[in-house]
């Protein structure tokens, strides 16, 4: 949660540049972007030139002399046209323009020529190749009508050399008394015409006098597409054809490294692909004096102190330099460090008495103590409460409003990770001593907050300062992920690859191929059988900051950690944490040991011909703090639970000395239960704490000799063993 | 220690003896006793005229000296050995070592034949009806051990240890038996043979007892 507001928003200029898109046809020409109407006539293109071949030359009332006119003429047809109309040159001289073309739409072609090629061997009309050239003698013009052009197109006229010709001139608009553009003889004009209408731009930047190496915001929320919607901004900033950089949101940031001037440059890409381009020149003074403000909290509770700190980075001398800052009224200063100036208090002000030299440094850090609560009656918390200030130098003149951190929310109790990251912990060599809150405390949370967080997770005993909150274990990561990343916890985590993060089961039943027990006790009457150790593997293919654990294992069920590898272990939940980074192919290993109740009530299982035990579930999730992973833990789930014994299991545990189940015996048929085997097996005895007939048959009689002379443990099969209908069941 | 008849512990001199004569030896009028029964012991081999030192129990301390071959001694329940020496004009000249075994369901003896390889037989006996007989020999270490007969048990032979097993019921007085040869690691080696027999009756319950007879091999 983030509470501090920059006073950049508030203190921003606003400059707005609007394009007003009247129709669907535009004239661009380098930063001059201007939608047009065609002039509407009620004579045909042709009649509207009025081209008389005796004189070589145009009656069209818009021609002006020295000038190239250009026009889209729509005629009553409905036809539209483009004019080219050199005007007449003043001297004695000849004159000429040549223009290189490109876009004509198909079907397009000079309906008028100005004049005809058979007629004058100077003029080309090469819409294939490209290529426009006239030459008109004085007190003529040259020229030609351009067309049909349809609804959707777009020209490109490239001026070439021009002689005679001060400038070109678009008109458009009422046809009695047209608007004009004035273009220039270099750069490419693009004409053009389409069905939709093009985004129109509205960019506003904040500051409006940035200097070189401050942070600039470039606002082009404001335009809009008046049918469709704007799905691109494309920034070109220092103005170089280049597009830096693409987005979809309408507001991004950039910093110049150097200062100067610059022509911004925003294309605006509506959702059928019309674009505006909009020009903003930006001048980026080459001043770089940053002054910027930190606040060792985001938010402070009445009567507590905070510390800000001051920095201000030159990168030429000042002289003559001064801070000043307004802090909300009532709240008590004490200056730290004054880094060089001197203070005053009644008005909060540092006046540097030396040079401050480039390339150097200066910091001012004072505290600041929040009225208590008492003296904030009337004001309802969270309220926030913001510092301004503004750094003037006198050579050079500047004035810079201090950046970075300016608000503080005052509230009644801390969040978690504000909490963490201010604690001073308890010392437990001393007795009575307990965890405290320093605000003046940097946001970085350290090691031994950090461990002192995990205890408090593992005991959930409330964290001091926040009105009673604990830390649960998503909490827990994102404090290991902002300690490991050395980040205060009021900025972004670092952008880290994301990792594939792995996390496998392994149960351990007391008798492998059995599952748990219930209903044995040993001599003395404990419950055995009842326990069974998981083993939970957690690797990742690259670092993660922070992993949690969190299993889910069947009410009533007790846990006990036997390997936690750098976990700790909260109880309660079952949950594992660890605080640290687990490294990119790294495997941690946690074993515990579940007990089931000895009371739990086993249902029967289906009679089917295999042993299918009853089971429960266990279910976990792993997830990570940085990236943000989550994985289910794979491998086992499941768990067998039975109040009897196969046969052959009963055997493998049968105590011939007591002449009873121990189930601390191992898989693997000794001698002396062969013989118990054949005497139960001869005398078609039961053999007690097994299900079903439980007897030892006569398949069941070979096999256990089988595997007694084998060694072969009764999970596994033995040598050159078919592999039995029943396994996997 | 002092011994009841004032003269050198019998064990000492059996041990010193051991490998020197190997004329005499101790046979019972009943190899699988019932326990309180009176057996006579004879002394076969012994010259005549020569002292027989007699020690029930295999504690090292002689009970009786007898002139001749034959004494009685009632068994005890469970394992005794008994330990006869032959003195002649007051020097040991030659000893013989039995184990007396006394159940009263079940009954094992070993036999041996023999020095190189030694043939052992191990007979195992019912005495009342019984379930899944067996057997476990320890194989002296350095020994070999190769099964020559396994009289139809189950049997698992390692390194230091013979086991078989007869899948079946025997009644009273009916016996199984199997024999193997015991290798010595060097000629003129000694070694204690050690067994035991196991059951179970019939009735219920299990029934382990050692294995009597030869306990000193060759």
């Amino acid at each position: 949660m983030v509470r501090k507001i920059s006073l950049w928003a508030l203190a921003a200029v606003l400059t707005a540049l609007p394009l007003y898109a009247q129709g669907y046809f535009s004239v661009k020409q380098g930063a001059v972007q201007v939608a047009i109407e065609p002039l509407v006539g009620t004579v045909s293109a042709e009649e509207f030139y009025g081209y008389d071949a005796a004189q070589a030359s145009t009656t069209c009332p818009l021609a002006e002399p020295g000038v190239t006119v250009m026009f889209l003429y729509r005629d009553p047809a409905e036809q539209l046209y483009l004019f080219i109309i050199h005007g007449q040159a003043g001297g004695p001289d000849n004159s000429s323009a040549q223009f290189s073309i490109q876009g004509v739409p198909p079907g397009a072609d000079f309906i008028v020529q100005d004049d005809p090629v058979g007629w004058d061997p100077n003029d080309i009309y090469d819409i294939v190749g490209g290529q426009l050239a006239w030459v008109w003698a004085p007190a003529r013009t040259d020229g030609g009508v351009l067309g049909p052009l349809g609804t959707e197109f777009k020209l490109t006229l490239t001026p070439g050399i021009m002689t005679g010709i001060q400038k070109v001139v678009f008109k458009y608009g009422d046809i009695a008394s047209p608007q004009s553009v004035e273009l220039n003889l270099t750069d490419p004009i693009e004409i053009q015409g389409m069905k939709g209408q093009p985004p129109v731009a509205s960019l506003v930047v904040t500051p409006t006098e940035p200097r070189a190496r401050q942070e600039i915001t470039f606002d082009a929320s404001g335009s809009y597409d008046p049918d469709g919607q704007i799905v691109e901004y494309r920034w070109d900033f220092d103005g170089d054809g280049v597009v830096d950089l693409s987005s979809t949101e309408p507001v991004v940031r950039y910093t110049y490294s150097s200062g100067g001037s610059y022509d911004v440059q925003l294309t605006l890409v509506d959702d059928v692909g019309i674009t505006t381009t909009h020009t903003y020149p930006l001048y980026v003074s080459t001043v770089t004096v940053i002054v910027t403000r930190s606040i060792s909290t985001t938010t402070a509770m009445p009567g507590y102190t905070f510390r800000v700190t001051v920095r201000i980075h030159t990168d030429q001398d000042l002289v003559g330099a001064g801070l000043e800052e307004d802090i909300p009224a009532g709240w008590e200063i004490t200056p730290v460090e004054n880094g060089g100036a001197v203070f005053k208090r009644p008005t909060i002000q540092w006046v540097f008495l030396d040079v401050i030299r480039a390339g150097t440094d200066r910091v001012i850090t004072y505290d600041l103590t929040v009225p208590k609560s008492e003296l904030l009656d009337t004001i309802r918390l969270p309220q926030p409460f913001c510092i301004s200030g503004v750094f003037q130098v006198k050579v050079p003149d500047i004035v810079v409003d201090v950046g970075g951190e300016s608000c503080v929310v005052v509230d009644d109790c801390l969040s978690v990770l504000e909490a963490i990251t201010h604690m001073v912990v308890a010392d437990p060599n001393t007795p009575g001593s307990q965890d405290k809150i320093d605000l003046r405390l940097s946001e970085t949370i350290t090691a031994a907050q950090l461990a002192r967080a995990g205890e408090l997770w593992r005991t959930e005993r409330p964290v001091i300062g926040t009105c009673g909150e604990r830390i649960d274990l998503e909490t827990l990561k994102l404090a290991v992920a902002y300690a490991k990343a050395c980040v205060p916890i009021d900025r972004p985590l670092p952008d880290m690859p994301m990792a594939n993060v792995s996390a496998h089961r392994t149960i351990r039943a007391p008798i492998p191929c059995e599952g748990v027990v219930i209903g044995f006790y040993d001599p003395q009457g404990q419950p055995l059988g009842n326990k069974f150790t998981v083993k939970v593997e957690i690797s990742t293919d690259k670092d993660v900051l922070g992993v949690g654990l969190d299993e889910d294992l069947p009410v009533g069920w007790r846990v006990t950690p036997i390997e936690n590898d750098g976990f700790i272990y909260k109880a309660s939940d079952n949950q594992w944490a660890l605080l640290d980074t687990l490294g990119a192919g790294e495997t941690r290993e946690i074993i515990y040991e579940v007990e089931v109740p000895p009371t739990t009530t086993i249902e029967a299982p289906p009679p089917d011909g295999c042993l299918v035990l009853a089971s429960e579930m266990i279910a976990g999730r792993v997830d990570t703090g940085h990236p943000c992973v989550e994985t289910e833990v794979a491998g086992q789930n499941r768990v067998d639970l039975t109040d009897c014994l196969s046969v052959i299991t009963a055997i493998s545990r049968w105590d011939v000395t007591r002449d009873a189940i121990n189930l601390s015996l191992s898989d693997k048929i000794t001698f002396q239960q062969v013989q118990r085997a054949i005497a139960f097996w001869l005398q078609d005895e039961v053999v007690p704490r097994t299900c079903g007939a439980g007897k030892v048959t006569f398949e069941l009689m070979k096999e256990i000799v089988a595997r007694w002379l084998t060694d072969t443990p009764i999970c596994e099969p033995l040598p050159g063993a078919v592999p039995d209908i029943c396994e996997g069941r | 220690m002092l011994h009841k008849l004032g003269i050198v512990p019998l064990a000492l001199l059996a041990y010193a003896v051991w490998g020197l004569a190997g004329g005499v030896d101790i046979v019972p009028s009943d190899l699988t006793p019932l326990p309180g029964t009176e057996l006579t012991l004879r002394a076969e081999g012994a010259p005549s005229g020569a002292s027989l030192y007699w020690d029930f129990g295999g504690d090292g301390i002689v009970d009786l000296v007898s002139q001749g071959p034959e004494v009685t001694y009632t068994a005890r329940a469970g394992c005794q050995e008994v330990v006869v020496q032959v003195v002649q004009e007051g020097v040991a000249i030659d000893s013989a070592r039995l184990a007396i075994v006394a159940d009263e369901r079940l009954g094992a003896f070993r036999i041996v034949k023999g020095c190189d390889p030694i043939e052992v037989t191990i007979i195992v006996r019912a005495k009342a009806h019984i379930v899944a007989p067996g057997i476990e020999e320890s194989i002296p270490p350095g020994w070999t051990m190769e099964l020559i007969d396994d009289g139809g048990a189950f049997y698992k032979l390692k390194s230091d240890t013979l086991q078989a097993v007869w899948p079946l019921e025997l009644w009273t007085r009916c016996e199984v038996s199997l024999r193997y040869l015991l290798y010595p690691p060097a000629p003129g080696a000694v070694a204690r043979l050690h067994g035991s027999a196991s059951a179970y009756a019939a009735e219920g319950g299990r029934i382990e007892i050692r294995i009597g007879g030869s306990v000193i091999v060759p």
